[in-house]
């Protein structure tokens, strides 16, 4: 029995929310043979499957497992959508360098929040784990971003926030950006004693908070196919990697 | 500052056997911050018996603290199934590859010998040198990570997650037999070094497993994946004739009663649970160390400040006994020393009021 458009929205909407990839690449098939768009299908029901996701997380009712699984069966979607979205141009909410902090391997938490924002329109340039502060003055300086997030599992890495912050005043970088910082052991207390500028407890709270430091907290997701591209190769990328705990 | 009239080793078997104590037993959790008293690297600290026990001896005179722990790291084991481990010169070991890429493969896998293989000779090193300096004035904790994270180490951590998550929800492409599969292989391989650490010299044997913390996974998840290994472990431990310590930071108030039926002698709790609240809730089966939070009033807080935190611990847990002053994680390296020495003062000046 054919399914209706509506039914396979909710479908893709549910099945993503509940990790099931299977069905989440069918209902993709079939919507797209139906004349769904792949920006109906990105932004009617996969990102706000994934956003109903990051709420269930925050309030304690989705754990880390139930997170990673809706990635996952949202990037079974992204797979086939992707190569057939092109570039709207649409303007992205902002820039986001990404990085976990020297001597720290771990990116579980700094993948998720990518994928959170990237979902809610900004571009990530994720820099990856065990990142010096020279890197990242390099990337600041290619890429201007709005904000820029390091993120430490360990309580022996979590003083680089502060070596960071530093190295981004004396680069003359530190009131051209903001700052946010995370992280298993962070608390909020921290994150201002380093000098940050903003905190969030896990990947639920990233896109809030960096849209406030930036005065967007108006404005609603409308990410640009391009970035959700960018998001589809986040989810991706996290997939295949390990990651590792103290 | 009250007379005392035990060893450290007799003051925290008394309390884990809820005996009344000359003084409040102390004993924060510190690996790397040996090696910064030392002055030696972290990746000598991490990859050297000799180094290591040095090291701890060096802290202990400065502190005079209950406890010595041994470890520096969760990989010494995870590198004798065949994970690639990094041992940097000046950052903690830390997991580079898994050991296989597939859960399926698990079953290739094989448990290690404790005397040979990965860095478990390394700590059973130090544990034999701490022993033979000390004797058994001290009551000496060998490492002993837990059986959910090693096992995790097994396919990397984050593949492991979507493969309990899927397993948990009862995905069709889920694989719960080698999950579990994984998990008896990581608790044979931390039984199989747990011996070797009681034949060292040990007293306190670490079941470190963190990952399984209600931060990750659910109290359900938990119950299913983590506790029933735990338990195996530290009954197995206990058969040898050591005590048990369960180690999971992170907010854990949901399973304090699973944490206690894992049978452990001592909890190691964080800042994150509510210290009244725990010793009320099990504080009658196990002995509860913590909850010091190792970063806001270890690593930053004046040592007045410290104090008042420690008397607080000690107003909400001290009673009754069973109760061992502690940090609910480890005290990072850069931690001042007056800091962790106020600690102990405040230890010492409690004489044995609470006890009955």
């Amino acid at each position: 029995m054919p399914k209706s458009r509506e039914e396979i929205m909710q479908g893709l909407y549910d099945n993503t929310l509940w990790g099931k990839a299977p069905p989440v690449v069918e209902l993709t098939k079939e919507g797209l043979e139906l004349g769904l768009t792949p920006t109906e299908i990105l932004f009617q029901a996969l990102i706000p499957a994934l956003e109903d996701v990051g709420r269930r997380f925050e309030i304690g009712e989705f754990f880390v497992p139930e997170m990673l699984i809706a990635a996952r069966a949202m990037q079974g979607s992204m797979n086939i959508l992707k190569p057939l979205m092109v570039e709207t141009g649409l303007p992205t909410v902002g820039k986001f360098v990404m990085m976990t902090v020297k001597g720290d391997m771990h990116d579980i938490g700094k993948n998720l929040c990518n994928i959170m924002l990237e979902a809610a329109g900004f571009k990530v340039i994720d820099l990856g784990v065990n990142v010096a502060p020279a890197t990242l003055i390099k990337a600041v300086q290619d890429n201007e971003p709005d904000l820029v997030g390091f993120s430490a599992f360990l309580t022996t890495t979590m003083p680089m926030f502060k070596i960071n912050i530093q190295t981004l005043h004396d680069a003359g970088w530190r009131d051209k950006v903001k700052v946010m910082v995370g992280g298993a052991p962070v608390t909020p207390e921290y994150a201002e004693k380093s000098g940050a500028d903003g905190y969030a407890k896990d990947a639920s709270q990233i896109v809030r908070v960096a849209k406030k430091l930036i005065g967007k907290e108006d404005v609603e997701t409308a990410a640009p196919s391009s970035e959700l591209a960018a998001a589809a190769k986040a989810i991706e990328n996290m997939m295949k990697k390990a990651d590792e705990e103290h | 500052m009250t007379t005392m009239t035990m060893t450290s080793r007799e003051r925290i078997l008394r309390a884990i056997d809820r005996q009344p104590t000359d003084v409040l037993p102390v004993a924060p959790m510190m690996l790397d911050l040996a090696a910064t008293i030392a002055d030696i690297s972290i990746g000598e600290f991490a990859t050297n018996g000799e180094s290591m026990a040095h090291a701890q001896l060096m802290l202990h005179k400065e502190l005079g603290q209950d406890v010595i722990f041994v470890g520096s790291d969760n990989y010494y084991i995870a590198a004798g199934f065949g994970c690639k481990i990094g041992t940097p010169d000046d950052e903690i070991p830390h997991l580079e590859e898994p050991a296989v890429e597939n859960l399926a493969d698990v079953y290739k896998l094989k448990v290690p010998n404790p005397l040979t293989d990965g860095r478990m000779p390394v700590m059973l090193d130090a544990a034999r040198r701490v022993r033979a300096a000390l004797g058994d004035t001290i009551a000496l904790r060998t490492p002993g990570t837990g059986p959910f994270a090693l096992a995790s180490y097994f396919i990397g951590t984050q593949n492991w997650l979507v493969e309990v998550g899927l397993a948990h929800a009862g995905m069709p492409e889920a694989n719960p037999d080698a999950i579990h599969y994984a998990l008896n292989l990581a608790a044979d391989a931390l039984i199989a070094f747990g011996k070797a650490c009681v034949d060292a010299g040990s007293d306190i044997l670490h079941c470190g497993d963190s990952l399984s913390s209600c931060d990750m996974i659910s109290p359900a998840q938990y119950e299913t994946f983590a506790f029933p290994y735990q338990r195996k472990v530290i009954q197995a431990w206990k058969a040898y004739g050591a005590r048990t310590l369960l180690h999971i930071c992170g907010n854990s108030t949901k399973v304090l009663p699973l944490y206690a039926a894992t049978g452990a002698d001592i909890i190691e709790i964080d800042h994150k649970v509510d210290l009244a609240y725990a010793k009320r809730t099990v504080g009658d089966k196990v002995c509860i160390l913590g909850n010091i939070d190792p970063v806001s009033t270890l690593l930053f807080a004046t040592p007045d400040e410290v104090a008042a935190v420690a008397e607080k611990c000690v107003e909400n847990a001290a009673a009754g006994g069973a109760y061992i002053l502690g940090s609910g994680c480890v005290t990072p390296r850069n931690t001042p020393v007056e800091n962790v020495q106020t600690l102990v003062k405040v230890a010492r000046s409690h004489p044995n009021m609470w006890a009955n």
